[in-house]
């Protein structure tokens, strides 16, 4: 794994994107400690003020920081991205593998209903979901957990199909193993790499997915400081301050890329042959 | 402070337009111009142009009109169809007082039970049948019928019953003496309908509009596009000066905006506190303000935990800064409220002493009532307009240090009206300023009101209420509602911390146009498109 690292670094993609996740971890975790001023506190006579020297990034319509209220809301915007993503990975890679190592009818019919789902598209699936579960947060997770599934589900059965002729798989069937032993300790630590690189990139549309739902007023409820909640709030005062726009954005694009560098980076490391 | 300073909403330009109907003949135009323009300049301004004919106004409104029925009218924009199509016996004056309609004049036995309505001879509805008493019985039969589902149904005042004396004579008989009569037949879903038309059942009034109005209904998709042409038969000669109107519909506020300084549309009938200031500065756009009774409130569901205790109403009540949430929730475009419906822009009202904030004694009042630790409650706000939202956020930080810890719930305005409005025990609404105090009261607040929300069920404020409607003396209705204001303020089933000015947006080319305090009176058959 050092080597990887090595390598990863050693990529321009990897050093910018994995520099500005860890900012953004820092954020997610010390932000609240970090921050200048509590990012639900009313400062109600410097409402609407620009970018300046005691707020930073200005106010917003209740007065409130919005640098604080970026920093306090990293740890929601990324705690829930990286859930939403870990979510469908887990279950993706584990229906995957599965399908691929049991192969005949049962791969056919699961391979046919990711394609069903896959069909319907990815905004509208988790709109349904979320529809379905009510408003919140946690259901937001959720509903992009599941609508990653089916694609992760792809990915990692194409990659497990190849691994499923190796010899060492032959063995253990040989040996007598337990499907549940060859899916879990045998395929899925070999399928492991282009899954990590995917579910890395992901995380990127996790943050925008999730952005959408609390723009929609389906994720985050207010005053939570997610930042997709964030925008939605600021789009009345978008002709008052412009700020309260315009930070949020930029946050949530600058992790977005952020990831999708860092996913590029990790793809190259570890397939040298690229 | 609850007083708001004379209602403005009515300009000199108006009482000219109605009572003098203008001259319209070229010549009369001409030599307006040319002889009298420099003098008439000089005295009134841009008020004494003469109306010209012609054109079409393009209204924006917030959401869809979705019911035609004039009878079963409940939002903004379903009440300006109503009133472009049909016209009642009375209509609204911008001093809250009754004016003619399709009724010329009325008057009452001495006891104020009994009331005579002369209708406005040879007036045609839109298919040409000619209005009669009939149509009046039968209007008003409809809407006293429960199984029409109208809201008018107690806001018309306490009529017993309706009959016709002549063709054009209408009598009233009331279950008890009710001094604002006049005026309650003015209310928005009292619009006359051909007798013809409602025995034959309404299911055709959700298709057709089969009025008086001055307008005609040319095509109506509700959530997009309604067009209404001029009605050439209209009882007023000249009236309406407008060859087209079309009501479009802009959920979005900031679009609404944008399409009015675009020149998309001519008149946004509800503009957001938070665009206002940009209205005002852009050219050939004018932002539109008046003192209102509309308000923001916060349900509390009296008949269930926790909101059953008076003492964790009043706590919730005293969390409030009120000046602080008029500029937070209105944008300082609006008044502070004391926790009772009505205020300075009524006719009759009592000012209470505002409310101050005092989060030692709302924690006090907590902790009698059984909340040492604080209470968990979760507000529902519907995402349209943003202030409630605002409102919401606002207030769970106000009641924060009182122990209260409120999470705030938003939906989209349709699920909100089909799950939570009228059901839910703590959720924020928000109502227009009605016509009487009497109106308001017994909309929301008697135990027998159609949106009795609050499920609060004061005996003795029902009886104060049920008095002041039998009252005819002035004076003794004042101490009456004023009696009644007072159980309400102490007994708090709603909180009522902002009243909001009515905010519009104009192009300056309209004219015409007066901003209603009520918020439900539009009078676009006055208005008239200028040059430019």
């Amino acid at each position: 794994m050092p080597d990887t690292l090595r390598h990863l670094l050693r990529t321009p993609q990897g050093l910018i994107g994995g520099g500005i996740i860890l900012m953004a971890l820092l954020a997610a975790i010390g932000g609240p400690a970090i921050a200048p001023f509590d990012p639900e506190a009313f400062h109600v006579r410097a409402r609407f003020s620009g970018p300046g020297a005691t707020y930073w990034l200005g106010t917003d319509q209740f007065g409130r920081d919005i640098l604080s209220r970026i920093l306090a809301g990293a740890r929601s915007t990324l705690f829930l991205a990286v859930a939403a993503t870990a979510l469908g990975t887990v279950a993706g890679a584990v229906l995957g593998t599965l399908s691929a190592f049991i192969g005949g009818w049962v791969d056919e019919a699961l391979m046919r209903i990711v394609d069903a789902v896959m069909a319907i598209p990815n905004l509208l699936f988790t709109l349904l979901i979320v529809t379905v579960l009510g408003a919140s947060g946690v259901n937001a997770l959720i509903a992009l957990g599941i609508a990653f599934t089916p694609g992760m589900a792809r990915i990692t059965r194409s990659v497990a199909l190849a691994v499923r002729q190796q010899d060492f798989v032959n063995a253990a069937v040989a040996r007598g193993e337990t499907g549940s032993f060859i899916v879990l300790r045998e395929m899925l630590p070999n399928v492991v790499g282009p899954i990590i690189v995917e579910a890395t990139i992901r995380v990127a549309f996790a943050v925008m997915g999730l952005a959408t739902l609390s723009f929609l007023g389906l994720g985050a409820q207010p005053p939570s400081s997610e930042w997709g909640l964030m925008v939605a709030e600021a789009r009345p005062y978008l002709f008052r301050n412009a700020w309260m726009m315009l930070f949020p954005g930029l946050a949530i694009a600058l992790v977005a890329v952020a990831f999708n560098l860092f996913g590029d980076g990790l793809r190259d490391a570890l397939n040298p042959r690229a | 402070m609850l007083v708001i300073g004379e209602r403005d909403g009515c300009r000199p330009g108006m009482e000219a337009l109605m009572d003098r109907p203008a001259p319209l003949s070229r010549r009369n135009l001409l030599a307006g111009t040319a002889a009298g323009g420099l003098a008439l300049v000089g005295l009134h301004g841009a008020h004494a142009q003469t109306a010209r004919r012609g054109g079409t106004l393009r209204i924006s409104v917030e959401q869809a009109p979705s019911k035609l029925n004039p009878l079963q009218h409940r939002v903004g924009p379903e009440y300006l169809l109503g009133e472009m199509l049909y016209s009642g016996l009375t209509r609204l004056g911008p001093d809250m007082a009754a004016q003619p309609d399709l009724a010329t004049s009325w008057s009452s036995n001495p006891e104020l039970t009994e009331w005579t309505f002369r209708l406005r001879p040879q007036v045609a509805f839109h298919d040409g049948s000619a209005l009669t008493a009939q149509d009046v019985v039968a209007t008003f039969q409809a809407i006293l019928d429960p199984a029409t589902g109208s809201p008018g149904r107690s806001n018309i005042g306490p009529v017993d019953s309706v009959t016709a004396v002549d063709p054009l004579t209408v009598l009233f008989r009331l279950k008890g003496a009710y001094a604002d009569l006049p005026v309650a037949l003015a209310y928005t879903n009292a619009r006359i309908i051909p007798a013809a038309v409602l025995k034959g059942g309404m299911a055709r009034l959700d298709r057709e509009a089969l009025g008086t109005g001055p307008f005609r209904l040319v095509s109506y998709e509700p959530s997009r596009l309604t067009v209404l042409e001029r009605n050439p038969d209209y009882y007023h000669p000249e009236r309406p000066y407008l060859d087209r109107v079309e009501v479009q519909v802009f959920p979005d506020a900031t679009a609404r905006t944008a399409a009015l300084l675009a020149g998309d549309s001519d008149l946004m009938l509800s503009a957001a506190p938070t665009d206002f200031a940009r209205m005002e500065g852009a050219p050939g756009v004018k932002g539109l303000r008046t003192p209102s009774g509309q308000f923001l409130n916060v349900i509390m569901g009296c008949n269930q935990k926790p909101f059953d205790d008076v003492r964790v109403r009043r706590a919730l009540a005293l969390t409030i800064d009120r000046e602080a949430m008029v500029e937070l929730a209105a944008e300082g475009l609006g008044t502070v409220g004391a926790d009772t419906p009505v205020n300075a822009a009524y006719r009759f009202n009592t000012a209470l002493p505002p409310r101050e904030a005092n989060i030692a004694e709302a924690k006090k009042l907590l902790a009698e009532a059984g909340y040492p630790r604080g209470l968990e409650l979760t507000l529902v706000a519907s995402d349209r307009p943003n202030t409630r939202a605002q409102l919401g956020v606002a207030l769970r930080e106000m009641a924060k240090p009182a122990g209260f810890n409120i999470n705030l719930q938003t939906m989209a305005h349709a699920t909100f009206l089909d799950q939570v409005w009228l059901k839910g025990p703590f959720y924020i609404g928000l109502y227009n300023m009605q016509p009487t105090t009497d109106g308001i009261f017994s909309l929301l607040y008697a135990s027998s009101a159609p949106w009795n929300e609050s499920k609060w069920n004061n005996a003795s404020f029902d009886k104060l209420v049920e008095d002041a409607r039998r009252t005819a003396d002035d004076a003794r209705r004042r101490e009456l509602y004023a009696r009644a204001q007072k159980i309400m303020y102490d007994e708090v089933p709603t909180l009522i911390p902002v009243f909001f000015d009515l905010l519009a947006g104009i192009r300056t080319r309209v004219q015409g146009f007066n901003l209603h305090p009520r918020g439900a009176v539009y009078r676009i058959e006055e208005v008239w498109l200028g040059g430019a």
